[in-house]
């Protein structure tokens, strides 16, 4: 049963649609700055926000969520720079029109891409959330391990140069998580005898280090860039305009529910599948794609900003993010008291309502501020990296230094900063390493708990395996996900597509 | 995906990963041995290390199809250097540095100094401005934080 009164709490509560549109308007700037980020902004938030409620907090961070993935779009077009991975297939486009002085067009197209994507995606977190919590309470433990499995592996092998790589930083992310006493027997492992290793490495810390940090020490290289001027007109698209593309911003959206829906995949996969799918499907553009095709824009707009909501559907239901994202989203509950999982939408029912509801609103949100303060924007963006970068760095210290009030955790930031900028310098993608650390307990827990349920035998667990029809389902994905990375495969299921 | 050159200091960062993974391969068997009930401490350890293992040597495999840097033929030492300087620009070694040492000095010299010495340095030493201009912005956003955090944020500050 859908918590209808949930999602009404932002409105009969203003001050949680005033901070969705504080997050909205902030996101969109967050969003739209290279070197920025909306998992860094929002990793700083859960740290910023740890002495406040629990509604504001959340109302706060979706609004940053909805903001920062459109913003991406705005650098892209204007600047060849996605602000944020989700914005890099806008660029194919969105930049070549700007070329043309039609940058107005552009934003103005991805402005109401996304907020019909994000609405959509919204739609589809009320209806499919409650059907799959539902379904959920019958995962048992090796469907959860399993599903975490499915994830890194996605996240690993989608979207990246080299899936070993990806596969690879998935692991390194679980050892990370390993790290610590262990929570089921007490034992210290890879602790060497360092008591700031025993109570393990917390995941917020090396988000904000891998993510933040590394990406600004990544930035200086790019100091002496040139900053491009930009004229911008002519921003609201004609009703018609939109109406003609409806049946392609309809099937895109629908894929970013989908690949938002998938563990571990978010608005980047979802936005460059979309864009994929436009050039197979879209016969005659008017424009060739990659020279300004609109169609090239409407496509991983309304996707990106879809797979918003389909990526809260396994965060909220099962305890699983969706994304990077909504792995901090669920720190940010556990911060709060909360247990992301089937039980929290029986438990906590108005927590689901307003997450759905600060989303819809957000979507109203981005409409408005959207369309308006383009000439701001670009001044904000023309802020030099040389100001900008070190104060992000300030900025991650202090989210860091937060979440325990401890100066180890400084020391800790600077060193998960270090790792992530060798990682990102020789095509090892960050992503998968935050996403193994969240999902390390959660992974090792589960199988532990099959193995004693199979009674420590592993011919047992493989029969719980292919004889539970869920499992049976998940083991064949995660098959198909790693033949499908097979250059044959790959072949066979593009003839197909 | 189409070939491309390696990357400087790349095999080399390949061989610290790659006695890293063997490290935490021999780690997990000891921990392994000391709890050696299937559904013991030493299952996800031992999974994931062998897992980064055989995804290095797979790395490894790729390498191998990479068209090489065409200095390799270099002596050891004009490598070294080359890589350095390709890997770890001036601005990201000093950034790196002043890094350190803000987190060394914020308990000493506590949070609004260390912030504004490292935002002034930083800003004059990238030239985003003059001396002047550098300590006006860090000024500035010194105050701003302090208002932000400490007022709107409620947070304790370093």
């Amino acid at each position: 049963m859908v918590e209808f009164s949930g999602m009404l709490l932002p409105i009969v509560h203003p001050e949680l649609a005033l901070l969705v549109a504080v997050g909205v308007f902030a996101g969109i700037y967050v969003g739209a700055i290279p070197g920025l980020s909306v998992t860094m902004a929002v990793s700083l938030l859960i740290s910023f926000t740890f002495s406040w409620d629990t509604w504001p907090a959340i109302a706060l961070m979706v609004g940053i969520f909805s903001g920062g993935v459109y913003g991406g779009s705005r650098s892209a077009i204007l600047l060849n720079i996605p602000g944020a991975p989700a914005a890099i297939a806008t660029t194919f486009d969105g930049y070549p029109l700007s070329l043309k002085g039609e940058a107005g067009k552009a934003i103005g197209i991805t402005v109401v891409e996304s907020v019909i994507g994000g609405i959509l995606g919204c739609i589809a977190l009320a209806v499919a959330a409650p059907m799959v919590a539902k379904i959920a309470l019958s995962f048992s433990p090796i469907d959860y391990f399993l599903l975490g499995a499915m994830g890194l592996l996605l996240v690993g092998s989608l979207g990246v140069d080299s899936t070993y790589k990806g596969i690879f930083c998935g692991a390194l992310g679980v050892f990370i998580g390993c790290i610590g006493i262990d929570g089921i027997s007490g034992m210290q492992r890879f602790t060497y005898g360092s008591n700031a290793l025993m109570s393990g490495l917390n995941y917020i810390t090396a988000m904000i280090g891998l993510f933040g940090i590394s990406e600004a020490l990544i930035q200086l290289k790019y100091l002496d860039a040139n900053i491009v001027k930009q004229k911008v007109d002519k921003i609201i698209p004609s009703w018609g305009s939109v109406l003609k593309y409806m049946p392609l911003t309809l099937r895109t959206s629908l894929i970013g529910i989908i690949i938002g829906a998938l563990p571990g995949t978010g608005g980047d996969i979802a936005a460059l599948i979309s864009y994929d799918h436009a050039k197979r499907t879209v016969r005659n553009p008017e424009v060739p794609f990659g020279e300004g095709a609109v169609e090239g824009l409407v496509a991983p707009e309304s996707a990106n900003n879809a797979a918003i909501g389909g990526s809260f559907i396994p965060m909220l239901t099962l305890g699983i993010p969706g994304d990077a994202v909504t792995a901090v989203f669920i720190g940010a509950l556990y911060i709060h008291g909360l247990k992301p999982g089937p039980m929290l939408m029986i438990e906590s029912p108005d927590m689901f309502g307003l997450i759905v509801g600060s989303l819809f609103i957000s979507n109203i949100f981005l409409l408005i501020f959207g369309m308006t303060g383009i000439k701001i924007f670009t001044r904000v963006v023309e802020v030099k990296k040389s100001i900008l970068l070190p104060i992000i760095m300030i900025l991650s210290i202090i989210g860091s230094y937060t979440i325990n009030n401890s100066m180890a955790d400084i020391f800790w930031t600077i060193g998960f900063g270090i790792l992530g900028y060798f990682l990102k310098i020789y095509g090892y993608p960050i992503g998968p390493v935050v996403l193994g650390i969240i999902l390390s307990p959660l992974l090792e827990l589960n199988l532990r708990r099959a193995l004693m349920s199979a009674e420590s035998s592993i011919i047992l667990l493989f029969r719980d395996i292919f004889t539970q029809p869920i499992s049976i389902v998940l083991i064949m994905f995660i098959i198909l996900s790693i033949l499908s990375q097979n250059k044959n495969v790959k072949r066979l299921l593009n003839k197909f597509m | 995906m189409g070939k491309r050159s390696l990357i400087e200091g790349e095999k080399s960062v390949l061989v610290i990963i790659t006695i890293f993974c063997i490290a935490v391969l021999e780690e997990s068997l000891r921990i392994l041995f000391r709890d050696p009930a299937i559904t013991g401490s030493g299952i996800i350890p031992i999974i994931v290390s062998v897992i980064m293992l055989i995804m290095i040597i797979f790395i490894w495999r790729e390498t191998k199809s990479f068209s090489p840097i065409y200095y390799e033929k270099d002596g050891i030492k004009r490598r070294f250097g080359r890589t350095i300087s390709a890997i770890l620009p001036r601005q990201t070694i000093i950034s790196i540095i002043l890094l350190i040492l803000y987190a060394i000095a914020l308990p000493v010299l506590k949070f609004n100094i260390t912030t504004f010495l490292f935002l002034a340095t930083s800003i004059f030493v990238f030239k985003g401005g003059s001396l002047i201009k550098s300590a006006a912005i860090s000024l500035g956003v010194v105050a701003a934080i302090v208002v932000l955090f400490s007022v709107l944020f409620k947070v304790i500050l370093p």
